[in-house]
C-alpha cells in the first residue's frame, strides 16, 4: 500500500512538474514519450517494491541463444 | 532567499541521506553482540553439537580487576545442520553470536571419521566469515571439551589455542597450521589430501574446567597439540606419530624452524636446531615411471652438545653435516614408508606435482595412481649446512676436570 | 539542446578507462576461470588482444561518419524505417545493460556486506544517483570521472601491490595445459563484455568539443583497460587459485578480504568496494545517457533530461525485472555476451557492409550517368 502511494506520489509531482510544461509548450511526442516511460517505470517499480513475480525479458534471451551456446560449448 | 532555500533543502536531503548510511536493517549494536572466538563442532547420534567460546569484555579489560569470574562462556546446541545448531544457540544466549572474530575451529573426532566437507561449506558461504582461523581435531576426548579448558597465559582459551598453534607451527616441525582456504584447496585438488593438527587433553579434564585450573602453578588440564591426522577425501583416517609427523612437514615444505638431536661420532647426542629450510618436491619421468625427488635445501646451528666432540675442527662440522642429511633423510623416508604401508594413498601431494610439471603423463596415470603410489620410488637429496654453533666453540665438557 | 554538452579530449579518455574497468571487477575473473582454469590469464591476454582489433575497427567505423550519433548513422545508411527499428533495439539493449548494473551492485551490497537489507533500498539509492547523474549532464559526469580517476588508480596500485605477498605462483602451474578451444572460450568473455559495448561511445563522439579524436587517444585508453583486466584476472588466479576464482560468485572482494600485510594491514576489503562501485556507475552512467539521448534523437525530441524521472522508474523496475535471483543472473553469462557480439556484428560490420554497398551502387550510378 505505501509503495502504490509512493510511487504515485512521485508519478504526480513528474506530471505536474514536467508533464504540463510540455503540453503547454505543445511538444506532443515529448509528452506521449514521457507518459509512456512513465507508466512503464511506475508498473515496474510497484512490481519491485511488493515483490510481484514478473518473468524476465532474460529468458527470451536464453531460450534464443540456448542452441548456439550448446553448439559453442559455453552451457 | 534562493540560497536559504537552498540551503534548506540541502539540510532536509543530508538528514535523510545520513541515517540512511548506518544500514537500518543491518543495524548492529555492539552491546547486542555476543563476540564468539572458538568453535567447536560434534557429531552426535547423526546430529551436530555446535558450541561457541563466547568473550565476556568485562572479565578481559585490562582496566577493570577479574572479578573470579571466568572470561568466556560457552553455549551448545544440537541440531541437524550447522547453521541451524548456531540460531539454535540463541535459545541459550542473550544476544546473537557474531562469528566474524573466530580464532579456532575444533572438529570432533568421531565428526571427523564420518566426513567434515559438510560442516565446512558453511564457513565457506557466509559472508561474515573469514578465513584466517585455523582448524584442528580433537584426539581423545570431545571437541568441546577442549573449548572448556581455562588457561592462564592467554585469559581467552581459543587465543590459547590459536596462539599455540601459531607458535609451535613455526618453531616445532610436527604441528602444521590449516587455514579453512587451504583445505579446502587440498580437498578439491586431484591428487592432495589435507591433514590437520590434532590437539589432546592432558590432565584431569573435570578440574580443567573449573577457575581452580588457572589458580595452581601446576595446571590440572592442559591442551596439548600432537600429530597430524590424516584425511582420505574428507574423512579421518589414521593419525602420525611425532616423527612421522615431521618427516610430513619436512616434505610439505611446513617447517620453519624446528630443533632436533642426532648421534655424535663417539656416542652421546648432539642437538640442533633448523633456522630455514626449504622442500621442493620435482616429478620426473625416467623410462616411463613417474619418479619424485625431494630436494631438501636445510640451515641449521648447533644448540646442544651432550658428547664429547672438538667443534674447532672443520671437519667436524662437514661430518656433522653429513649425519643431519642422513638423519633427515630418514625422517622423511620413515614418513613415507609408514604411507605406503599403512594408508595405502598418497597423502603427501606428489600426484599433484606430477600434474603442475607433466600434465599429460598425469592424465594417463591418475586412475591407477595410489597403486603406483605403493610402489613410487622417491629420491632424496637433503643438503644441510650449519652455519652457527652458538656463542662457545668448544664445549666445556671436554675439559671437566675433577 | 541547452545547455552545451560538450566534453574534452581528455575527459572522454577518462571515461573510456572507467567503462572498460567498469564490470569487469565483478564476475570477469569467474567466468574466464570456469572456461580455462589456471590458465585464465592466457584467456584475458586473448581477450584483450581480440578486443583491440575490435576498438579498432569501431574508431574506423566512426572516422567514416563524422560528428554523426550511431542513430543518424543507421537512419543514413539503413533508411528511416530500418533503422529506426534497428537504434529501438540497441536503445532497449543499452537499458538492459545499464539496470544490470545496478542489479548487480543491489545483489553484491547484500550478500556480502549488508545481508538483511532489502535489494529495493539498493537500488533505489544506486538508481537516483544514476538520475541525478543524467540531469546534470555529461559535463558534470566527465568532470566527476576526472576527480575520481587519481583515486581509482591508487586504489587499484595498493590492491594491486598488496596482493602481490600473498601470491603463490605455483597456482599457475601447470602452464598451458588447456587447448586452444577452451582458452578461446575464456577469451569470450573477455571480448563480449568491455570490448563489444564501446559501440556506446559512438554516441557519444559527437559530443567532443574542439578537435577529433585520433586513433592514438582512443586506444591507449583502451590499452589501459585492457592491462587492468589482464592484471585482475592473473592476480584472481594467483591469490586464490582457480577453484576459488570459479566458484566464488564475487572473487575479487574475497580478494581484497585475503590482504594482510604485517597482521596491522588488515580487512581493507571495504575501501576497495569504492573502486568497484566507482568504476560500475560510470559504466552504468554512460549507459543511460546513450540510451537518454539515443531515444532523444530517435523521436525527435526537444530536450533529453525530461526523461531522467520516468527513466529512473524504469531503470529501478528493470533492475528487479532482470532476473528472479542470483544464480539466474550469474548463469545468464554466456547467452549475455553473445547477446553483445551479434549487437555488435549487427551495428559496426553490418552497417558498414550496406555503406559500403550503397556507395557502391550510388557510385556505380553517378560514374554510368
Amino acid at each position: 500500500m505505501s509503495a502504490i502511494l509512493l510511487i504515485s506520489l512521485l508519478c504526480a509531482w513528474a506530471i505536474f512538474r514536467e508533464c504540463m510544461p510540455l503540453v503547454k509548450k505543445k511538444l506532443a511526442k515529448d509528452a506521449v514519450v514521457y507518459m509512456l516511460l512513465l507508466l512503464t517505470g511506475a508498473s515496474l517499480s510497484i512490481c519491485n517494491i511488493r515483490l510481484i513475480e514478473v518473468p524476465s525479458p532474460m529468458l527470451l534471451l536464453q531460450a534464443a541463444y540456448g542452441p548456439l551456446l550448446k553448439w559453442l560449448g559455453l552451457q | 532567499m534562493r540560497f536559504m532555500k537552498q540551503s534548506l533543502l540541502l539540510l532536509l536531503v543530508l538528514m535523510t541521506i545520513a541515517p540512511l548510511t548506518t544500514g537500518c536493517w543491518n543495524r548492529r549494536e555492539l552491546n547486542e553482540l555476543a563476540i564468539q572466538l572458538g568453535t567447536s563442532i560434534d557429531k552426535i547420534g547423526g546430529q551436530y553439537r555446535v558450541a561457541v567460546q563466547v568473550v565476556i569484555p568485562g572479565e578481559v579489560s585490562a582496566r577493570a580487576s577479574s572479578s573470579g569470574f571466568s572470561p568466556v562462556t560457552l553455549y551448545h546446541a544440537t541440531a541437524s545442520t550447522v547453521f541451524e545448531a548456531f540460531r539454535k544457540l540463541t535459545e541459550t544466549s542473550s544476544r546473537k553470536i557474531y562469528s566474524a572474530h573466530i580464532r579456532v575451529l575444533v572438529l570432533g573426532e568421531s565428526l571427523a571419521k564420518d566426513g567434515i566437507s559438510e560442516v565446512l561449506d558453511m564457513f565457506s558461504r557466509n559472508p561474515e566469515a573469514r578465513t584466517d582461523f585455523y582448524l584442528m581435531v580433537a584426539r581423545n576426548t570431545s571437541a568441546m571439551q577442549v573449548l572448556k579448558t581455562l588457561t592462564s597465559l592467554e585469559k581467552i582459551p581459543a587465543e590459547n589455542l590459536f596462539y599455540a598453534l601459531d607458535t609451535s607451527a613455526k618453531t616445532w616441525a610436527p604441528t602444521t597450521t590449516v587455514t579453512i582456504e587451504k583445505l579446502i584447496e587440498q580437498l578439491v585438488t586431484e591428487g592432495r589430501s589435507p591433514v590437520l593438527t590434532g590437539v589432546k587433553m592432558i590432565g584431569n579434564t573435570q578440574r580443567g574446567e573449573e577457575l581452580s585450573n588457572v589458580q595452581e602453578i601446576d595446571p590440572a588440564a592442559q591442551t596439548r597439540f600432537i600429530g597430524l591426522g590424516v584425511f582420505r577425501r574428507d574423512k579421518l583416517v589414521g593419525w602420525l606419530n611425532e616423527e612421522q609427523s615431521k618427516g610430513y612437514n619436512y616434505i610439505s615444505n611446513n617447517v620453519k624452524s624446528t630443533a632436533g638431536h642426532m648421534k655424535c661420532p663417539n656416542g652421546g647426542i648432539i642437538g640442533m636446531e633448523t633456522l630455514r629450510n626449504y622442500t621442493k618436491t620435482q616429478a620426473d619421468i625416467v623410462n616411463g615411471k613417474p619418479i619424485i625427488t625431494l630436494k631438501v635445501k636445510n640451515v641449521s646451528s648447533i644448540t646442544d652438545v651432550e658428547c664429547q666432540i672438538d667443534l674447532k675442527k672443520p671437519e667436524t662440522i662437514a661430518a656433522l653435516e653429513h649425519e643431519s642429511e642422513l638423519k633427515i633423510e630418514g625422517i622423511m623416508k620413515a614418513a613415507v614408508e609408514h604411507a605406503k604401508q599403512t594408508y595405502g594413498f598418497d597423502i603427501f601431494g606428489f600426484g599433484h606435482e606430477l600434474y603442475e610439471s607433466h600434465p599429460r603423463v598425469w592424465e594417463k596415470e591418475k586412475e591407477t595412481w595410489n597403486e603406483q603410489f605403493k610402489q613410487l620410488e622417491v629420491k632424496y637429496e637433503v643438503e644441510v649446512k650449519i652455519h652457527k654453533i652458538g656463542t662457545t666453540n668448544d664445549s666445556f665438557l671436554n675439559y671437566v676436570k675433577e | 539542446m541547452e545547455p552545451s554538452q560538450k566534453i574534452d579530449i581528455k575527459q572522454m579518455k577518462v571515461l573510456l578507462i572507467f567503462f572498460i574497468v567498469g564490470d569487469l571487477m565483478w564476475f570477469l575473473p569467474s567466468f574466464t576461470a570456469s572456461a580455462s582454469k589456471q590458465d585464465a590469464w592466457i584467456s584475458a591476454i586473448i581477450g584483450v588482444v581480440v578486443g583491440l582489433g575490435i576498438a579498432s575497427f569501431i574508431y574506423g567505423f566512426s572516422t567514416k561518419f563524422p560528428g554523426m550519433t550511431l542513430i543518424d548513422i543507421n537512419r543514413r545508411v539503413l533508411g528511416r524505417f530500418a533503422g529506426g527499428v534497428l537504434s529501438s533495439f540497441y536503445l532497449l539493449h543499452l537499458l538492459m545493460n545499464g539496470s544490470a548494473q545496478i542489479r548487480v551492485i543491489g545483489d553484491f551490497m547484500t550478500t556480502q556486506m549488508m545481508t538483511e537489507t532489502p535489494m529495493r533500498v539498493v537500488l533505489f539509492l544506486f538508481a537516483a544517483v544514476v538520475l541525478i547523474s543524467i540531469r546534470t549532464g555529461l559535463p558534470v559526469i566527465a568532470r566527476t570521472a576526472q576527480v575520481f580517476f587519481m583515486m581509482f588508480v591508487v586504489l587499484f596500485t595498493i590492491l594491486f601491490l598488496l596482493l602481490v605477498p600473498e601470491s603463490e605462483p605455483h597456482n599457475l602451474l601447470p602452464l598451458a595445459s588447456h587447448n586452444t578451444a577452451e582458452m578461446m572460450r575464456g577469451g569470450f568473455f573477455v571480448i563480449a563484455f568491455p570490448f563489444c559495448q564501446l559501440t556506446v561511445f559512438l554516441m557519444l563522439f559527437p559530443l567532443l568539443e574542439k578537435e577529433e579524436m585520433t586513433f592514438k587517444s582512443f586506444i591507449t585508453p583502451v590499452l589501459y583497460g585492457g592491462a587492468a583486466i589482464v592484471l585482475v584476472v592473473t592476480l584472481s588466479i594467483l591469490v586464490l587459485g582457480s577453484f576459488m576464482t570459479e566458484h566464488q560468485i564475487y572473487s575479487t572482494y574475497v580478494m581484497a578480504k585475503k590482504i594482510s600485510i604485517g597482521n596491522f594491514l588488515q580487512r581493507l576489503e571495504a575501501i576497495l568496494v569504492i573502486n568497484y562501485l566507482l568504476s560500475t556507475y560510470f559504466k552504468c552512467v554512460i549507459s543511460i545517457y546513450a540510451f537518454c539521448r539515443g531515444v532523444t534523437i530517435l523521436f525527435g525530441l526537444s530536450d533529453y533530461r525530461v526523461l531522467a524521472l520516468p527513466l529512473f522508474l524504469t531503470m529501478f523496475g528493470t533492475a528487479y525485472v532482470v532476473s528472479s535471483d542470483v544464480v539466474f543472473l550469474n548463469s545468464l553469462g554466456p547467452a549475455w555476451a553473445l547477446w553483445e557480439i551479434t549487437e555488435f556484428l549487427a551495428l559496426i560490420p553490418f552497417v558498414y557492409a550496406m555503406h559500403l554497398i550503397r556507395s557502391r551502387i550510388s557510385g556505380n550510378q553517378l560514374g554510368s550517368s
